[in-house]
């Protein structure tokens, strides 16, 4: 049976649809099994078009993006009112994405950052003409509607997206594995002790060694295994951009306290190793931290 | 552990918070005296910092 | 004519990248009033690299654009080496060369099979369920195929060089973390010559559209701008050399290097997009309102870099006057560009130096200053300007995407295409063939 597919994407980069176009020829294995209603950036299909079906007439709705505007929150909405089985695609989708690092100032910082502070503006204004408006920060996507399958990723493999696809349209579960990258990195490990930090762009890198052990900050430890230890494998760190496994519950905190015990050193030359934690540790994902949902709170009650 | 507290306690300057609102202080089972003036000294900090955004139920 | 004020939304534009709706609002009397792109998103990146390792930078900003992420990746990098005064190892150059190229050839290929082609393939007028790609490979199976393949091609190689095709990570400040191993340039040293010859097929299938549309490519949405664009001593470059400047009338008023683009580049702020206008300084706007992207490139551009482009160049010169201010024949310049870039990604491949294990320099400090760092990404002009302190961490950022270089040029052919379809009905007089697919 041939079943109803629609790709709605939110606030992001479109990297979760090229991941999928990147299945190329395989593509062809797929496309049969799958009749598109609504995906704008490859078919002429419109919003309206989307609002005009009836509830859950769609199969499977596939979400890329996080909610920055107030048109993404009705998107998003929309998609959950006419999906059955509703997916969270890519990492901005599932933490709200690498503009969640935003999360960290107020609407108004960023606002007068692009509008009115560029070095290249003369006369700045908030545009605000037949334009949606923005929310106040990132909400993950699974803290406003409910989902029926994440796939983090930025982006997900091609074979990700795929594994996931053929396991709905076969009406199988799709959950995520409960293991890390470094289970995927085919670098040689050792028992850890790390003397010093090096950024990535010092030193020279041993290709053959695990890059934590040589002291650059990889994230393989405590990022999902879903990518094939892609970065590590060709000597760049990796920088959390699928998140934690699902039985880490804070990105970040999982790896302070992994660093904690690994970082042989006093605590001083930890804490001038790492001036941004924020950014060093919740690449894609701060808006689903708890500092960031907290900092949320605040300014919802502000805004009250 | 005090590794993992500086790298915390940057972290929630980062994130807008008050880092006066965490404290980190090793008190032994003979040392009640420390024990108690680290609890009163965070208690008047917190106290003057106001109630904290985090509270249950908001 | 219709007796109210009328306006016309299309939400969203679609086949684009990213998120735009297009208003047009119509008198009275049915004239055309106003054209407005309504660019409905946009991120802040600028603010949040503050703060952030710049060596970083070249992570993070390739996720502006999911299409495009190796000209960010690289963007990046080269503002972060100026502002710290580093030059890379020349084998970690023509690596550069070689992933800029690979994803010059796959977007192009993605943009021209399956973004543009359905509207001549179906047919302006052709059902939007069979105005898109998925339609054409189910109809024209060959074509879909080798569309694909091409695709696959410069994706694969740039996964090759990158570590991954979408967001790459092998760029870094003083060089490419990872070298080009002689069993992968030889993998694709096999594959380049298949993909070369569908690049011609490709030429061959474009040629046929633009005859067969010759009336509405040369007739309709014609915009005489401003066009700004990368050349090397005058041959179309993508990867490093200076920005050139032509006014309407085919004059270069500018030719300058990029860390300078201050003084020539001016950025206006409209009401009704969150995509701003770049425009041409010393003009104002919106006199000065230029365009990037494929045609503004062969427009600024004396000649192709490599032979075969060239013969294709000449060919669209003849056919049509430098400047071209025909819209359409963005496409065909398109083409052109996809040449260039299989013949540069061949010659690369020959070239020793691209296996060379000497990629990345061991001694790279930080320092306090600010760097400008420029290529082309396929959609046009793209800049990256980063200031940073003495750890080398960003304090600063201001980026012209390629998107904001066009933003204001396409408004301008719209409402020149809107006010030729309202008010002059210049859709019916024109001639359109029999559509491939129906």
């Amino acid at each position: 049976m041939v079943k109803r597919i629609a790709l709605a994407q939110l606030t992001s980069c479109w990297g979760c649809d090229q991941s999928l176009l990147d299945l190329h020829l395989k593509l062809l294995d797929v496309l049969p099994s799958l009749d598109i209603v609504y995906w704008p950036a490859v078919v002429d299909f419109k919003v309206a078009d989307l609002e005009s079906m009836s509830n859950h007439s769609i199969h499977f709705g596939f979400v890329e993006g996080s909610c920055r505007t107030k048109e993404d929150v009705h998107l998003l909405k929309l998609m959950r009112q006419k999906s059955k089985i509703l997916v969270a695609w890519g990492s901005c989708s599932v933490y709200g994405g690498v503009q969640g690092l935003g999360n960290q100032w107020e609407l108004k910082d960023l606002l007068e950052r692009k509008f009115l502070k560029a070095d290249t503006i003369t006369e700045g204004r908030i545009p605000d003409e037949n334009l949606p408006g923005f929310t106040e920060h990132i909400t993950p996507n699974p803290d406003i509607v409910d989902f029926d399958a994440i796939l983090p990723g930025c982006p997900p493999t091609s074979e990700n997206t795929a594994e996931a696809l053929t396991a709905l349209i076969t009406s199988k579960s799709y959950d995520l594995p409960d293991k890390t990258v470094c289970d995927q990195c085919p670098k040689e490990r050792k028992e850890k002790k790390i003397k010093k930090f090096y950024r990535t762009h010092q030193g020279h890198i041993d290709q053959n060694k695990c890059l934590l052990d040589q002291g650059y900050l990889c994230l393989g430890f405590a990022t999902i295994g879903l990518c094939g230890a892609q970065c590590p494998t060709v000597n760049a760190p990796c920088k959390g951009c699928f998140g934690p496994p699902p039985s880490i519950k804070d990105h970040g905190a999982k790896i302070i306290s992994a660093l904690g015990a690994v970082a042989d050193m006093p605590p001083e030359e930890l804490e001038r190793a790492f001036p941004d934690p924020l950014g060093s540790f919740y690449f894609t994902d701060y808006a689903s931290s708890y500092l960031s949902k907290i900092r949320g709170k605040q300014r919802s009650k502000k805004t009250k | 552990m005090k590794s993992r507290f500086v790298l915390l306690k940057r972290l929630l300057e980062e994130a807008g918070f008050d880092p006066e609102r965490v404290h980190l202080q090793w008190a032994s089972a003979a040392e009640g005296d420390v024990f108690a003036e680290g609890i009163t000294s965070m208690v008047e900090r917190i106290t003057k910092l106001g109630p904290n955004p985090v509270r249950k139920g908001d | 004519m219709t007796e109210r004020e009328k306006t016309i939304k299309i939400a969203p534009v679609t086949r684009l990248e990213g998120h735009g709706e297009l208003t047009v609002k119509l008198t009275k009397t049915g004239k055309v009033k106003d054209v407005q792109f309504n660019v409905s998103s946009t991120r802040f990146f600028e603010k949040f690299l503050e703060g952030r390792f710049a060596e970083e930078a070249p992570r993070i900003a390739p996720r502006i654009c999911g299409i495009c992420p190796e000209p960010h990746h690289l963007a990046a990098t080269k503002a972060v080496e100026a502002a710290w005064d580093v030059t890379p190892p020349p084998a970690a150059i023509k690596l550069r060369r070689l992933l800029i190229n690979a994803k010059q050839f796959s977007s192009h290929a993605l943009h021209f099979f399956a973004l543009a082609a359905p509207d001549f393939l179906a047919g302006p007028f052709g059902e939007p369920a069979l105005r898109n790609v998925v339609a054409i490979i189910k109809a024209m199976p060959d074509v879909g195929k080798m569309a694909l393949e091409m695709m696959q091609f410069g994706q694969d190689l740039a996964a090759a060089v990158g570590g991954k095709a979408i967001h790459p990570v092998t760029s870094i400040p003083g060089g490419m973390l990872n070298p080009f191993s002689e069993e992968k340039r030889d993998l694709f040293l096999k594959r380049v010559g298949q993909a070369k010859k569908q690049t011609l097929e490709t030429v061959t299938l474009a040629k046929k559209v633009v005859q067969d549309y010759w009336d509405p490519i040369t007739k309709l949405a014609v915009t005489p701008t401003y066009y700004i664009g990368m050349h090397n001593k005058g041959n179309l470059e993508i990867f490093d050399g200076n920005l050139r400047v032509m006014d309407p009338k085919g004059k270069i008023v500018a030719d300058f290097k990029p860390k300078d683009y201050r003084k020539y580049f001016g950025e206006y702020v409209p009401e009704h997009s969150y995509a701003t206008h770049i425009y041409y300084l010393p003009a104002g706007y919106p006199a000065g309102i230029w365009r990037a992207n494929t045609l503004a490139r062969v427009n600024v551009a004396d000649r192709m870099a490599t032979p075969i482009a060239q013969e294709a160049l000449q060919e669209m010169r003849d056919a049509l006057p430098r400047p071209i201010h025909a819209t359409f024949a963005y496409h065909w310049a398109r083409i052109i560009e996809l040449v260039q870039a299989i013949e540069e990604i061949e010659n690369l491949l020959k070239d020793s130096q691209i296996v060379s294990k000497d990629t990345k320099l061991s001694d790279v400090e930080p320092k306090k200053g600010d760097g400008v760092g420029c290529v082309e990404a396929p959609r046009g002009t793209l800049l990256h300007h980063y200031w940073t302190d003495e750890r080398g961490i960003i304090t600063k950022a201001n980026m012209v995407v390629a998107t904001n270089n066009n933003i204001a040029g396409i408004e301008k052919s719209l409402m020149v295409a809107a006010k030729q379809i309202f008010e002059d009905k210049a859709h019916e007089g024109l001639k359109f063939p029999d559509p491939m697919i129906k």
